[in-house]
């Protein structure tokens, strides 16, 4: 990828001290001192033996333990056979779903596009619950509806099996997310590319997969990777319906040495650290592939002509449709039930519905506080990962700087480690860091550790519809005399703004739901939505968590609709 | 031993900071009570949830209006860690640390993250005539002197919902061996601290490790879900339940479901277990709100304290204070343990080692049999 060439006068010290050198080295010590700090305190702790919160006793107990774990091999293949099983059945969905989104002229894509937003919000436990709810084999709704047919004897579906939680991950988010940050990407392509296929006589599925998937090739590639290391971190999913058959998976190992109290960190750490290792190969896979062929699609001279599907596109729209509403509206009406509920699942009892956790949740005294908090913190986090996120992707694809590599590798750091494990971290550099032990016990460090855990996904977003841009229009813009400042500014951020509202939008709902990397650095004054969920979980009290995520739905729905409609106003298509 | 100028000025500053003198102050209680005032806050971990924090703080904020309770009813498995990296960092936040004495008595006591206790306390407080078995038997740590269990609610280490499994068929807790039970037990995860890891001791006591392993390899299914495992048993799925949390259980009880399950009869144990759940104190090593930290541990340990923990509901070790679950009050004839005393932590560890041992031995096992079924 070539850089702008420099003016002839600038030599190596102008260079140095060149605003864009400064910019860059301060981003850089910035990422490094927050992301990849932590991460290698963690290793470096996971070699000792003392107590946590006791000086550094060297040792390999941490290690032994990890890799004498039983039945480990038999977790990790679980893991991949899931992995590739979620996988294979949701990218070429949300792939297709997406091209006919952000391409065709299906009617109401931009309502449509929006639930996959709605989709992504829905926390994972409560639409596990609700699905719990449907294909319980004993008393799940849909199985008792199937079997009222003359011809089905048994239950059709069993939600503990392995299919179950393949099926669960892809209800939960796994289809949503990927059809967020496609279709944006999606839209960046130059649509000529596309009538010139056709006229050379490819049918719309054929331009789809030799020309647009091709096209699209990194943003594909990223968005893959990073779909399957979050899928190799989640666990809720996993807790909930693996133990009847006796299924484990990588992360429900780690999770379990966290869980117990005292947490085992050291442990936990170094299979974090094997994790870690298993994931580098994948990353600088990406890189190798996303760096070897040019991928412009975004030129000066942009043609974005919605593809036309004629007599196809009702059958279309009703199949998207059926995706969205299962996705969305079902989990919804989970969500939704289960906060009216006295007790979520149960039809049978005298009195089923109530609004007694709504008005509970209302007059507690904490409820207003977390909200402020949730406000704060996620608005804090949105905005100051966009303007993170966008400095390291554009340093990382549209600059020759030799540590460009060593940021976009510390970027991928915060997806491959456990968020309660980087929470560990981030306490250990605050803590330890006299200069920054002030910002301990304050917004401003959950603000940081929320943009850190959302780093990957948000610049890995920004970093793919970068490398689709061409660079005649920074060209032109320096010719003119623009310093790169201004260029940055004033042509490079907005031609990229519907993705970055996108992801400023992403990272204020990701920060609001957040339960892992703030749980350690959060106090009770600075306690989030979040975390009063995860009290009412613990406690056991479902329905008021529902009342809760429900709030955090909604909460998370109006500023994305805010975001909507603030980039319609400033001229942004979607 | 060698003491470098920083120890003994630290040393020093502890022994200066120690608050003798506010023990003292305690024989004057309205002193303490106006120098609490100027403090103005104590900061407490407590138990996690919202009813316990309705007993650990609305409560006294009704109390003492003027003292405010910054409260932390995060799990241990979050402040514990944070507690002992801030003492590491030099950071002294905490005044009063209310938990299961295990991990307190067990992981804590050992790194001097409690004081003395009684220095806090006044005399009538300590007042042997409150307490069951006398004031000090409440004490969970072996010096008797950092942590103090006010809590006594008994355990029920096994619940069976007998509309799925005759009663003839489970006359002594070693029919559950039987073939018929395999696949049919569910049970909070022994191997971490809580419930599960309780009855497991309860069940160690009374019939001996070897009979534990053969438990464990009876097709168990292990969760760490509390509010999933009560279901499970209410809905029959698993008609046995081992470690399953009364207050749980009460959520469907109070809707009218699961009213056969019930505990296995005293009869089956020679001892069984009165356990403190969340409910023992310790006051923090170089708590920054000496003064508000005696205020909160003696209304905690007051009649009105314990009323409020008794709304939890969970029973109190105060003979003045009606039990919140009158079902799980100490019964007459009933010999008990509190499995969470510090002399019991090796065998409670072990006990953790022994399930994750017996456990994942089996688990290959277990998951080729049930793909064959599904094939």
């Amino acid at each position: 990828m070539a850089e702008i060439a420099l003016p002839p006068l600038g030599g190596r010290v102008r260079r140095m001290f060149e605003f864009r050198t400064v910019l860059f080295a301060v981003v850089l010590l910035v990422t490094l001192f927050l992301v990849l700090y932590p991460v290698l305190l963690i290793v470096f702790y996971s070699f000792s033996v003392a107590e946590t919160g006791a000086d550094f006793v060297f040792g390999l107990d941490a290690w032994k333990r990890a890799l004498s774990e039983p039945a480990m091999f038999g977790t990790i293949v679980n893991t991949i056979k899931l992995l590739v099983a979620i996988n294979v059945i949701s990218f070429p969905v949300a792939v297709i779903v997406s091209w006919v989104l952000a391409r065709t002229d299906i009617p109401w894509r931009n309502g449509l596009e929006f639930m996959f937003w709605i989709s992504f919000f829905l926390p994972s436990l409560s639409v596990t619950l609700g699905w719990i709810m449907c294909l319980d084999p004993e008393y799940g709704l849909l199985n008792k509806l199937v079997m009222l047919l003359p011809f089905v004897e048994e239950a059709p579906f069993n939600i503990y099996s392995f299919w179950g939680i393949v099926w669960a991950h892809i209800g939960a988010n796994s289809i949503a997310v990927k059809v967020m940050l496609l279709t944006p990407t999606f839209r960046n392509i130059d649509s000529s590319l596309e009538e010139a296929s056709r006229v050379a006589g490819a049918g719309r599925l054929g331009t789809l997969a030799r020309i647009v998937v091709p096209a699209m090739m990194p943003a594909l590639i990223a968005i893959l990777l990073m779909a399957m290391i979050r899928a190799m971190q989640s666990f809720e999913i996993e807790m909930v319906l693996g133990p009847p058959f006796q299924f484990y998976v990588y992360s429900t190992k780690v999770y379990a040495l966290i869980a117990q109290e005292p947490p085992e960190f050291g442990p936990a750490s170094a299979l974090a650290t094997l994790g870690l290792a298993a994931i580098l190969p994948l990353i600088f896979a990406q890189r190798w592939l996303a760096m070897r062929r040019q991928y412009t699609t975004l030129t000066g001279k942009l043609q974005t002509q919605p593809v036309r599907l004629g007599p196809w596109r009702t059958p279309v729209f009703l199949g998207v449709l059926t995706v969205v509403l299962v996705l969305t509206i079902l989990p919804l009406v989970f969500v939704g039930l289960a906060s009216t509920m006295n007790l979520f699942g149960f039809f049978n009892i005298p009195d089923p519905y109530t609004l007694d956790h709504w008005v509970a949740l209302l007059n507690d005294e904490t409820f207003l506080q977390a909200v402020g908090n949730t406000l704060a913190m996620a608005g804090g986090a949105g905005i100051f990962s966009v303007v993170l996120f966008s400095l390291v992707a554009y340093f990382t694809v549209r600059t020759t700087f030799r540590a460009r590599a060593l940021l976009d590798f510390v970027s991928w750091l915060p997806f491959a480690v456990p968020g309660i494990l980087f929470g560990v971290g981030l306490l250990f550099v605050f803590l330890e860091s006299p200069l920054f032990r002030p910002l301990y016990g304050t917004m401003w460090l959950l603000i940081l550790a929320t943009v850190i855990s959302s780093m990957t996904l948000g610049t890995q977003i920004i970093k793919s519809n970068m490398m689709q841009l061409g660079h005649e229009l920074e060209e032109a813009s320096r010719v003119t005399g623009a310093t790169w400042w201004r260029t940055f500014t004033r042509v490079v951020l907005p031609i990229l703004m519907p993705v970055l509202l996108l992801v400023g939008v992403m990272n204020f709902i990701s920060a609001a739901r957040d339960i892992a990397s703030v749980a350690l650095v959060a106090t009770a004054e600075t306690k989030t939505l979040a975390l009063l969920q995860l009290d009412y979980m613990v406690e056991g009290r479902y329905e008021t968590a529902a009342v809760t995520s429900f709030i955090v739905i909604i909460l998370s729905t109006g500023i994305a609709l805010l975001a909507r409609a603030l980039g319609l106003r400033v001229g942004i298509r979607n | 031993m060698h003491l470098s100028k920083l120890s003994i000025a630290a040393l020093a500053a502890t022994i200066l900071a120690w608050p003798v003198s506010e023990a003292r102050a305690l024989d004057d209680w309205n002193t303490v009570l106006a120098k609490a005032r100027e403090e103005g806050t104590v900061v407490v971990h407590g138990a996690p949830g919202k009813r316990y924090a309705e007993a650990l703080v609305g409560a006294f904020n009704k109390a003492h209006p003027d003292i405010r309770v910054q409260f932390s009813g995060a799990s241990g498995r979050v402040d514990t860690p944070k507690l002992l990296r801030e003492r590491k960092a030099n950071i002294y936040a905490w005044d009063v640390w209310i938990s299961g004495p295990s991990t307190a008595v067990g992981r804590l006591k050992p790194l001097g993250v409690f004081q003395p206790l009684r220095q806090y306390l006044t005399k009538d407080t300590m007042d042997d005539k409150h307490w069951q078995g006398g004031f000090d038997a409440g004490w969970m740590d072996v010096e008797k002197k950092y942590y103090y269990t006010f809590d006594g609610t008994t355990q029920n280490p096994i619940q069976v919902n007998w509309d799925f499994v005759k009663k003839s068929s489970i006359t002594s807790i070693k029919d559950l061996l039987k073939p018929e039970f395999a696949g049919k037990i569910v049970w909070d995860d022994p191997r971490f601290n809580g419930s599960g890891n309780g009855s497991s001791q309860t069940i160690y006591e009374n019939f001996g490790e070897d009979f534990l392993r053969a438990l464990y390899k009876q097709k168990i299914v292990f969760v760490t879900n509390r509010r999933q495992l009560a279901e499970w048993v209410v809905r029959g799925r698993y008609p046995i339940g081992i470690g399953v949390g009364e207050n749980d259980l009460a959520v469907f009880q109070k809707q009218g479901l699961g009213k056969n399950v019930e505990p296995l009869p005293d009869s089956f144990y020679k001892i069984q277990q009165q356990s403190s759940g969340f409910g023992a104190l310790g006051v923090v090593d170089r708590a920054p709100h000496p003064n508000a930290a005696a205020v909160y541990v003696n209304w905690l340990l007051s009649k009105a304290g314990q009323e409020a923990w008794a709304g939890v509901p969970r029973n109190s070790r105060r003979v003045d204070v009606k039990p919140g679950d009158p079902t799980l009050a100490p019964r007459p004839g009933v010999t008990y343990f509190n499995g969470q005393e510090e002399s019991r932590f090796k065998t409670r560890m072990r006990l953790q080692e022994i399930a994750k041992e017996t456990i994942t031995a089996e688990m290959p096992k277990k998951k080729k049999k049930r793909s064959k079924k599904k094939e």
